[in-house]
């Protein structure tokens, strides 16, 4: 039990009625980074702050390192962890100040606090930025103070809400570098959350998934918004550029999404049962791990998977044309 | 406009000449404000804060009250307090009348309508984020208080300077609480109203451009000082 | 950075402290007077050798005739000293006020344009003079408020039989100076004490000339009245006493008839409380 740094069970939070959040059961690994994906309004944010313990839920409990957070005083609990916002606030002096802040409010000692000051600001690539004012920074810059200012503060977790969501490109590399340096060296376990999936899977240990409040077996790849149409008795499910055929579900389905390990990749069309068969082109490869990624483009845009064997078998490149193939089955709908 | 010139001169030559009189009113004078917006800001501007950043029922018509009181004539306030703590009033006994305490309590009441008014301005204009990154970093709820009165300073600064303003200024209730009496309650805006009644125009412009200058460099000085400070 | 925060800190506590030295009521005794008396300057000569002696700090406070009895009456003070007999008389009777002295009197002189369209430097009394300028509908400036001043003023009206009105005569409602300087911008004639009119003549601030003077019924009688501790136990009676004493003591009234000389040339009041001071 006290093996997890998080660990969450039956946790429900509503506003109004309506439930934002529903985790049966979540654990977070100490020392390890997760990446919490899911598009916006999923709950990520809710999420974050319920672990920072900054908003209670209204059912349900939290363990931090085995001890109930609503049993005991969160004042010290909080101090082991930081939560930084998607647009961090910073306040309104230098970026010494702000760094030094939480070290003041513990009564440290200034020459001590000149130096930790400077250690963060190395551990961010900052150096020498001490008297710079916070309000003159660019994006990329106050996310790295904020981290700085985090860190000053020797936490065990660090959760971080869309960290390269308002940040310039460049910075982006720099962040997850950053992040993942951190990890490595103090073994601070690292909760970020992100819309970008290629992010999550550049930086994760391992990733969760949320969707509409609740934790989704797998990542929700080819999310697509529209409606079913019932053509006799067969349901179909249009995105407004493509129509996809689906098993007969509730008429409320605003949502589908199709596992692209469940799609199959060919050159030629191939005949199946499989309802589902759709041609375009692939516009875009990536390094997947273990296989290669692709996205094809069919009306609306599919990521698939195929073996590096494959790929290479079949030729594929940017540009080739392909054919996608699933099951009504394998669609998931919500 | 020789008239003026005159006045202007001798004014100088006063000012210049370290005048014992002038410079002992305008010593107390200064004295007197600076304790009352002392007590003012330790009374207005907790309560500013805590009108500022809650929401509850009847906020709007507090913050209407207190905008109101802001503007509240200066003579009036005096034949308040007057009222009060005269011999006939419920305070009477205290025997206050006349003294530089009366006249602090005089310029307590005027400044503080002011010094709530805008720390509630201030503080409701902060950036809620002010308050959940102070949690994050660990800050206790007092601390928490500190830090967001800390970003609001500049705006805090403002109405201690409005405050100090207001009460540096006026002549209505200092004169009726405080009696100007000479050498224990006389201020420079009432001495200016004497001396000025009495035909010493010099004697009052010197004081009135010293009051100016008072009113000048209180303002720098607080400005350098909430620069410095960040 | 802490410091400087600390000095701040006891800096304000210093000032804040020091407030309290303001010397408790029990050392002070308050003196309502009128602004014209406050205006001559001689309190601040007669009153330092009375502080000296009995350690005590004396507060004037020069307001309007009527508000000095009035804060006399309401025990606001602890002594009174104004030039309004009658008023002091009915004061006096209904036992507000207890021994009351006679200090030193001073006289009024009416003033006006040097042009005297009025013609009232060949009057005989101030009566006649008033008669004169009503007559002339010549502007005259009346104090308007509860002084003594305004109510010399009144009473020569009444004996010259007339109620004042008209666009001529104009009710300042002010104090003396600046009803001189009023009745100076509009060339106007006016009833003025002489203490304030020598001090504005010498100071150059007005150069309307004495017009009449000299009429016994232009004395202006100063008179200083203890407040009542029957009505008021709380006044520091004792001290008030020994004020009374000592303005009318021979050393006190030496000082009165002093007062003056070296300024203006001419004393300024001429003491009564002892005849040859």
């Amino acid at each position: 039990m006290d093996n997890f740094q998080f660990e969450v069970r039956e946790m429900t939070k509503a506003y109004n009625g309506k439930k934002v959040l529903d985790i049966a059961h979540l654990t977070i690994k100490k020392g390890r980074i997760y990446g919490m994906m899911g598009p916006n309004g999923a709950g990520k944010t809710t999420l974050l702050y319920i672990l920072s313990l900054l908003l209670p839920p209204t059912s349900g409990k939290i363990y931090f390192e085995g001890v109930d957070t609503y049993k005991v005083n969160q004042y010290s609990l909080r101090q082991k962890m930081t939560l930084i916002l998607q647009n961090p606030l910073l306040f309104n002096t230098t970026v010494e100040g702000n760094i030094a802040y939480g070290l003041r409010v513990r009564g440290v000692e200034e020459e001590e606090q000149k130096k930790r000051v400077k250690e963060c600001l190395k551990l961010v690539g900052l150096d020498s930025f001490e008297k710079r004012r916070a309000k003159e920074l660019s994006g990329g810059e106050i996310q790295r103070v904020a981290i700085a200012r985090a860190l000053a503060l020797n936490p065990m977790v660090l959760l971080l809400d869309e960290p390269t969501a308002n940040v310039d490109r460049g910075s982006v590399a720099l962040l997850e570098k950053i992040l993942k340096e951190l990890n490595q060296r103090f073994k601070i376990t690292v909760i970020l959350a992100t819309h970008d999936i290629n992010q999550a899977y550049r930086i994760s240990d391992e990733v969760i998934y949320l969707f509409e409040g609740k934790i989704a077996r797998s990542p929700l790849e080819n999310l697509y918004r529209g409606r079913v149409i019932k053509d006799k008795d067969i349901f179909l499910f249009d995105t407004g550029k493509i129509q996809i055929s689906i098993l007969p579900e509730r008429d409320e389905v605003n949502h589908i999404s199709i596992p692209p390990e469940d799609i199959i990749v060919s050159i030629k069309p191939i005949s199946t049962s499989a309802r589902n068969s759709f041609s375009g082109k692939i516009f875009h490869v990536s390094d997947g791990g273990n296989s290669i990624r692709l996205g094809v483009d069919v009306g609306e845009k599919l990521w698939v998977k195929v073996t590096k064997k494959s790929f290479q078998e079949m030729r594929l490149n940017l540009g080739s044309q392909v054919y996608l193939t699933f099951k009504s089955s394998s669609v998931e709908a919500y | 406009m020789e008239y003026i010139l005159e006045g202007i001169r001798q004014a100088v030559r006063l000012i210049f000449s370290l005048d014992r009189e002038i410079f002992s009113i305008v010593l107390f004078s200064l004295k007197i404000s600076t304790i009352s917006i002392f007590l003012s800001s330790l009374a207005g501007v907790p309560v500013g804060f805590i009108i500022g950043t809650n929401e509850f029922l009847g906020k709007k018509l507090l913050v209407t009250i207190f905008n109101t009181l802001m503007a509240f004539p200066t003579v009036v306030v005096g034949l308040l307090v007057y009222s009060f703590i005269s011999r006939q009033g419920p305070l009477g006994p205290l025997g206050l009348l006349f003294t530089p305490q009366a006249m602090v309590i005089g310029q307590f009441i005027l400044a503080t309508p002011i010094i709530v008014a805008l720390t509630i301005s201030a503080t409701q204009g902060i950036d809620p984020r002010v308050k959940l990154t102070a949690m994050t970093l660990g800050a206790s709820p007092l601390r928490t208080v500190t830090t967001i009165l800390s970003e609001a300073r500049f705006a805090l600064t403002a109405a201690v300077i409005a405050g100090f303003g207001r009460v540096i200024a006026e002549v209505g209730c200092a004169m009726m609480v405080g009696g100007n009496i000479r050498g224990y309650t006389r201020t420079m805006t009432t001495a200016i109203a004497l001396e000025t009644s009495k035909g010493e125009f010099g004697f009052g412009l010197s004081l009135g451009l010293i009051l100016l200058a008072v009113a000048f460099s209180v303002n720098i000085l607080l400005h350098w000082l909430q620069l410095r400070k960040s | 950075m802490k410091v400087k925060n600390y000095l701040v800190l006891t800096l304000v506590s210093l000032l804040v402290l020091s407030s309290f030295s303001f010397a408790l009521a029990g050392q002070r005794l308050k003196l309502s007077t009128t602004t014209s008396t406050e205006n001559s300057g001689l309190l601040y000569v007669l009153l330092p050798p009375f502080e000296k002696m009995f350690n005590i700090e004396v507060d004037v406070i020069p307001v309007g005739t009527g508000k000095a009895l009035k804060l006399a009456e309401n025990g606001d003070v602890d002594v009174t000293m104004v030039h309004a007999r009658s008023l002091e008389d009915k004061f006096v009777d209904e036992d507000y006020g207890v021994n009351r002295r006679d200090v030193m009197y001073n006289d009024f002189v009416i003033i006006g344009p040097k042009s005297d369209p009025a013609g009232i430097k060949g009057a005989k009394t101030a009566a006649e003079a008033f008669k004169l300028i009503s007559q002339n509908k010549a502007t005259f400036i009346s104090r308007g408020d509860r002084s003594g001043t305004y109510v010399k003023e009144l009473n020569i009206w009444e004996k010259a039989g007339i109620k004042p009105s008209g666009t001529w005569y104009l009710e300042a409602g002010k104090g003396m100076g600046d009803v001189l300087i009023m009745a100076n911008e509009k060339m106007a004639y006016t009833l003025t004490d002489r203490g304030t009119y020598l001090a504005f003549i010498g100071g150059k601030k007005i150069e309307l000339p004495v017009l009449f003077e000299g009429d016994p019924f232009l004395f202006n009688p100063y008179g200083i009245i203890a407040v009542n501790p029957a009505k008021h136990p709380h006044v520091n009676y004792i001290k008030a006493m020994a004020l009374i004493g000592w303005i009318t003591s021979p050393d006190g009234q030496k000082i009165i008839k002093d007062f003056g000389k070296s300024k203006f040339g001419q004393p300024l009041f001429v003491p009564v409380a002892v005849s040859n001071p």
